[in-house]
């Protein structure tokens, strides 16, 4: 999967929740802060664990701070058919 | 810069002093007509395995804080695929360049020890094995890793 696809929200979810660090963010997700750092860069893609792991630091549904945006949408159920 | 990060030019830098001391070595023998290359050079390159075997004690995790995770796991995987290439490339690469040095230096029916063209072999490839590894994992490490901002 192209890294540019998956956007993310950690940068202001963490100003959200009362200007937590990506030290602070990184100790309650079980990573270290270079992760942190990369992940809201768009450099990395986290793994499925580690993306509910930080939707739930953050106590918000993947959806919102993950949102996969791919450069040609994919096809439907229906259009298959 | 992180620990992994710190080993990696650790590495980086041994390897590279290493292999410019075997070449000044070699060709300082080569001038002086020294008849067993593998004694001083063993000198240089055992010096330097132990420094890179050592590596991990010399920097030492500082605090219990996390400092391997997901991302280094991935970063460290790629970067053995890598080396283990390179030392591939390399010795057969070595392998070619010691067979034409012997058959342009010594002529066709020249013959070289076969102990030290093992030695030569296993210590190119090796060396080459850990440089490639550090290059990719400073170059993995160096993409994300520029923002100071707490």
């Amino acid at each position: 999967m192209n890294q540019n696809e998956l956007k993310n929200q950690i940068r202001r979810l963490r100003f959200e929740k009362g200007e937590m660090t990506q030290q602070q963010l990184a100790d309650l997700v079980g990573v270290t802060r270079q992760t942190i750092i990369a992940m809201e860069q768009g450099k990395y893609a986290p793994s499925l664990p580690l993306a509910f792991r930080i939707a739930r630091a953050f106590c918000v549904p993947l959806e919102s701070v993950f949102q996969y945006e791919p450069e040609s949408p994919a096809p439907t159920h229906n259009s298959l058919l | 810069m992180n620990r992994w990060q710190k080993i990696a030019w650790f590495n980086l830098i041994v390897t590279t002093i290493c292999f410019i001391a075997c070449f000044i070595l070699s060709m300082a023998m080569q001038f002086k007509r020294v008849a067993t290359p593998p004694t001083p050079l063993s000198l240089v390159i055992i010096p330097s395995l132990i420094l890179i075997a050592l590596s991990k004690l010399i920097f030492r995790k500082k605090s219990k804080q996390l400092d391997f995770d997901e991302r280094d796991r991935q970063i460290h995987k790629k970067s053995q695929y890598v080396g283990l290439w390179a030392f591939a490339i390399s010795t057969v690469l070595a392998m070619t360049v010691e067979i034409m040095i012997c058959f342009f230096a010594v002529g066709p029916r020249g013959a070289l020890p076969y102990p030290l063209v093992l030695l030569l072999t296993i210590c190119a490839g090796g060396g080459v094995w850990i440089a490639a590894e550090s290059i990719s994992i400073l170059i993995q490490y160096g993409r994300g890793d520029n923002d100071e901002s707490k």
